[in-house]
Parts: structure tokens; sequence; C-alpha cells
């Protein structure tokens, strides 16, 4: 399903090299739910970013669906994106400006689904992480719980082959993030959605199929 | 897509109110001013009644007489030359011009050279004519006159409110006849609903009321007007006065506007045949048919070339839009760049849920013009009380600016322009961000 081969990131400024990844290579299969464990720092998540085509490797292949991402157009990309993946991110990402139903509709926008339908799949997605009772509130007037849940429902509005989800717990208490985790094994298990998380909390890690550790930029087993 | 769109725009603009206020009041006040400005000029410029024909009319409003002599003279220069100075001489032999006496055209001058012009439907010659002070109820006012033959009532298409124009007989035939307009009815007549048979007494003689022309806004001299009278009346002395200057004006109807060449080229071939009197120390003759752009701006900018007028009345026009668009465009730039930097958090997000460049930009774009669609309807109720303000006021004396529809189209298309290069450049650029970047930059 992903592919990685000797990715590595470098970031350079006029002074600096800084070695961010080096020479990662991982392959994820269909149904896998994959947790990225490290110390601050190490790498963790730029490499869920180049895996979600949110940023370039320096060097090194990726396949997603036996597709060589690295190969398309940045219109393309966002296709891809849009049509493949879902992501979850630590501080949640929603708008403030828009309802929660708003919110979760956002990828099917993108996709051109016509009003109507893009509502059905919103209530149905808000449904199965248990906010179809808020979704005219908006971002604000939810706990942070509520709003990871409300970002899980936007991720799987679109049902995507694969959820990248970085820190989903990270912001939130134990009892919350014990919830933000049940739902994505569930989704996990019913949906086989492939998952790679990136996550401090060794308890959520050992929930998944496999973990692999990063230090200072490279693989460790 | 355009439903959320909306619906966002609308909320990004009731939470960012000081932003929200700062760029409405920028706008509207903007295109108060332009749609003021854009009234004036369709006002004075634009093809309304009565000037309906405005590209295929041509005026001559002015005669030249000018005295041109050969003049010469010597520039001498000195140089050296192995050591032993030599003086060069040259003659320069050329034409100045050291008398001129400028003024509308005599009667005569027209009657006899400018009637059987070619490229042309119809003319009319009209004379400005005194100011009269008329004296009703207790109350003294001036009205202006202008002396008209029956033509001219074709060559423009006047708006009468009562009656119609006179014709040629009563031209002929010298009737006390007058033609008022709006603004003289009601000075004169008060409340009286129907003016038509009333008279008017002018300097002791009785004139009677034949028509009423309704207001219009232009304000140019030749139709503004509050009574219109034959020029029959003038005094057959001034009418037969044999010099080319005198009191007035001749205007044509083209068969088609790009005939004015034609019309130019034949009148400066016919200025060549008249004589100046002998009596006079004049040598040349100068006589050149207008648009009435080219009048207008020669009377604002003068230029003994008419054209280079025009051209430096478009040159002070277009900067001066150019300004009141470009100067509120930068502001307002800036402010959207400030405004979209702040959400660049749900740039991150729009963009790793698959939006792209051009579905960012658009948005924005979007966004952009609803706001300055609000800023256009704010501005047009403005401009709608500044018009009615300077109206009232007479300010422009008996221009009027009216708001026509053209005038709001146009005023749309520059709203229109104004939202969405306002809102292109600060989009296009923040469309750019990085994903990455964009999603660090602040938090939900």
């Amino acid at each position: 399903m992903i592919q990685l081969n000797n990715i590595s990131k470098v970031y350079k400024t006029k002074t600096i090299e800084t070695l961010a990844l080096d020479n990662i290579n991982l392959s994820v299969e269909k149904g896998e739910f994959l947790s990225i464990m490290g110390p601050s720092g190490c790498g963790k998540s730029t490499l869920l970013n180049i895996i979600g085509l949110l940023d370039e490797p320096s060097s090194g292949m990726i396949n997603i669906s036996d597709q060589a991402i690295l190969e398309y157009k940045s219109k393309a990309l966002a296709k891809f994106r849009n049509q493949k993946l879902g992501f979850i991110f630590q501080s949640f990402h929603l708008i403030n400006d828009l309802s929660v139903i708003d919110n979760v509709e956002l990828p099917l926008i993108y996709r051109n689904i016509g009003s109507s339908e893009r509502k059905k799949l919103a209530e149905e997605a808000l449904e199965s992480v248990g906010l179809k009772n808020r979704m005219k509130h908006f971002p604000s007037q939810l706990s942070g719980g509520q709003k990871q849940r409300v970002a899980i429902a936007r991720a799987i509005v679109g049902k995507p082959e694969i959820i990248l989800a970085d820190e989903p717990t990270g912001n939130l208490d134990s009892v919350m993030g014990g919830e933000v985790m049940d739902i994505l094994l569930k989704l996990n298990k019913e949906n086989s959605t492939t998952i790679v998380m990136v996550t401090h909390d060794k308890l959520m890690a050992e929930k998944t199929h496999k973990l692999i550790r990063l230090f200072d930029g490279s693989q460790v087993n | 897509m355009f439903k959320n769109y909306i619906k966002l725009a609308f909320k990004v603009l009731a939470r960012r109110k000081f932003f929200t206020f700062i760029s409405l009041f920028g706008i509207s006040l903007t295109l108060m001013i332009l749609m003021t400005i854009t009234a004036f000029i369709d006002s004075e410029l634009g093809a309304h009644p009565p000037i309906s024909d405005i590209d295929k009319m041509a005026f001559i409003n002015e005669v030249s007489k000018k005295r041109i002599r050969i003049d010469s003279s010597y520039t001498r220069d000195t140089t050296l030359v192995n050591g032993v100075s030599k003086i060069d001489s040259t003659l320069n032999v050329r034409e100045v011009n050291d008398m001129t006496s400028t003024s509308s055209a005599s009667f005569s001058v027209l009657d006899k050279n400018f009637r059987k012009l070619p490229y042309i439907e119809n003319y009319s010659f009209f004379s400005y004519g005194q100011v009269y002070d008329v004296f009703k109820n207790n109350s003294k006012f001036a009205l202006k006159s202008i002396y008209v033959d029956a033509a001219y009532w074709q060559v423009f298409d006047f708006p009468f409110l009562e009656g119609g124009p006179y014709s040629k007989q009563s031209i002929q035939n010298q009737e006390q006849i007058v033609i008022i307009n709006k603004k003289t009815k009601e000075a004169y007549f008060g409340d009286l609903e129907q003016v038509l048979g009333e008279e008017i007494i002018l300097d002791g003689k009785h004139y009677q009321v034949v028509g009423v022309v309704d207001d219009f806004g232009n304000s140019r001299p030749f139709i503004k007007s509050d009574l219109y009278l034959p020029y029959t009346h003038i005094p057959s002395d001034i009418l037969n006065n044999p010099d080319v200057l005198g009191s007035f004006e001749a205007v044509f109807t083209l068969e088609k506007s790009s005939r004015i060449k034609g019309v130019k080229a034949e009148v400066k071939r016919i200025i060549g045949g008249i004589p100046l009197p002998a009596d006079q120390e004049f040598n040349t003759l100068e006589i050149a048919p207008l648009t009435l752009s080219e009048a207008y701006s020669k009377s604002l900018i003068y230029n003994e070339d008419a054209s280079k007028s025009q051209w430096y009345m478009i040159l002070i026009l277009s900067g001066l839009l150019g300004l009141f668009i470009f100067l509120p465009t930068i502001n307002l730039i800036n402010i959207n760049v400030t405004r979209i930097l702040e959400r660049s958090s749900e740039i991150g997000a729009r963009k790793a849920f698959g939006a792209n460049r051009t579905n960012l930009v658009g948005q924005f774009v979007f966004e952009n013009v609803i706001l300055t669609l609000i800023g256009g309807i704010i501005g047009l109720i403005l401009a709608l009380i500044l018009l009615n303000i300077i109206n009232s006021s007479e300010v422009l004396g008996d221009g009027k600016l009216l708001f026509q529809g053209s005038t709001f189209v146009y005023s749309f298309l520059i709203t229109m322009l104004f939202g969405i290069v306002s809102g292109l450049i600060p989009a296009w650029r923040m469309s750019k961000i990085h994903i990455v970047n964009a999603l660090k930059e602040n938090v939900s």
C-alpha cells in the first residue's frame, strides 16, 4: 500500500544543513495500522508529512497504491490527496468559521459532489464518531475530544484508503484520547483502512499492528 | 461549492469586523467618487438627449483671424579655426503670428460658406443671446437666452414636456414665440400646470410660449438655456455683419462619425477662398470643425490643436481615475494579505484535503468580490446621495449629474475589476504557502 525507499529529508539554510530523515525504508500493507514513535524533533511528523504528500523528500522513492507519487504535478497531487488520503492533526485544524457539518464536508467539496449528497455523507461520518447531534455547532462550541472526532469525521468522509494521524491524542486527556483511539481502531478493523499514526503514547502505539521508532532522523529497531 | 464560499465569505466578514469596516469604508468611498466622476463625464459627454447623436456631431464654435508674416533672423556662431576667430552666419526664415483675433463666427460667414458641406445630414446655426432680467411676482431673476433656427430642434432631440419645436415658417415670419425650460416655467409661472400659449415679457416684448423642455444633465451652453428664441429676432445689422467674427456657432450632424476627417478637410479647403475684410491687417483665417469631446477639451485645456487638448484631457482623466482606483486597490491588497495570512491554518487544511491553487485563489477572490459588491452597493447609495446634494446645491451651475444606466454599468465593471484585482494578488500569494508551513502558523 505504502512503500518508502531510501527517503531522506534535508532542511537547508544559507549556513546550515539539517538532516531530518536519513535513508528511511518502510512498507505498510493494506489494512495495516502503523505507529511511529520517537522523541521530539526526531523526524516523525516530517516522515508523516512525506507519506501524506504534504512535503517532498530530498531523495528517495515513494509508492502509494502502486503509483510513483513523486512524479505527480501539484494539481494531480492535490487530487490524489483528496481521493486517497485522510488527515488527522494534533491541533485539529478545523475551520472556525464553518459549522461542524460544513467542516466535515470539506474534502467532498473538492470532488465536486452535489450539496445534498455531501450532506448525507457528512452526516454518516459524524454519526460514526457519535457527533451527529452537534453537526450545526461551531468548533468553538466543542471540547477538544469532540473537535478531534469532527476531524476524524472529516478524514473519513471521503472513504480514503489511508488515514494519516499526527499525534491525534496529543492534545487530549486520557479518557478523550482513549475514545479517539477506539474510533481509529474500529475504522481500521471494520473498514480495513490503512492508518499511519505518529504518537508519543506507548500505550496507544502498542494497540497498533506495527511500531517503528525514529531517532535523529534514522529508523531504529 | 459557491454556496459554501458565500457562507464562508459572510462568516469571515462578520468575524473580522474591523477589517471589514476598513475595507468597506475604502471601497465604498472610492466607488462613490468614481461613480460621481463617471456620472459627470457621462452627463457631459454621454449620448443622451438632447445630444443623442453625439458621435456624429461636429461643431464650428471658434473662428480665428491671424496676421502671419515672414520673419528672418541671423544666427552667428564664432569658432576658432587654426587659432583664428571665424564668424559663421546662418539666415533663419520662419512664419510668425503676431496678431490674432478669435471669437465665434458671424452669421454671414456660416450662411455663405457652410450650408452645403459634404457628408452632412443636417446642420443648425445658433447664437448665444443676452441674459434677460425678468420681474415676476415681486422678484427678479435672470434668464439666459439662445437664438436658434428650425433645424436646431432636429439636430438636438430635446425632451419636450409641453408643446414642441417651432417651424421654419414661424421663424421666417419672425413670430414672437419662445421655448422655455422647466426651471423657467416653474420660476415664471409658478404652479401653473399648462403654460402653452402663455406669455413671457422680455425687455417689454411679449413672447408666446410654444414649448417647454425638460431638465437634462449636460451643461453645454449650446443646449442649456432658459429661453430658446428664433434667430430672426436678432437685429439685421448683426445678421448681415460682413466680418467673419460674430456670435454664431454651427453644429453639423455627420452621415457617420468617421466623416469628421472629410468635413475638416473640406472646411480647410473652403476657408482658403473666404476673403478677409480688406480694411483689417489679418491675412489668415482658421476655422476647424471639432467633435464635442475636442471642443470640450479645448475649452478646459487650451491648445490651438484641439486633438492635443483632447489627448491631454484623456491623459489627465485617466491619471486621476487610475489614482483613484490604484491607491485603494493597493491598500485593499495589503489588508487582504493580512486578513488571509490569519487563515493559514484553513489554507493548510484545505490543501491537505485536496484544494489546489485554483480552488484557493477562486475562493479568496470570490470572498473579495462579495466584499467589494457590498462596498459597491454602499458606494452606490452614497453616490446617489452625493449626486442629489451636488444637484440641489447647484455647484455645477446649470449642469446636473444624472445617474444613468450606463453609469451603473461602468460602476459595476469598475467594482468587479476592483474586487478581482485586490483579491487576486493576495490570494495568489497565499495559495503558494507550503502546506506544512501553513499548518504550523496557527491552530484552531
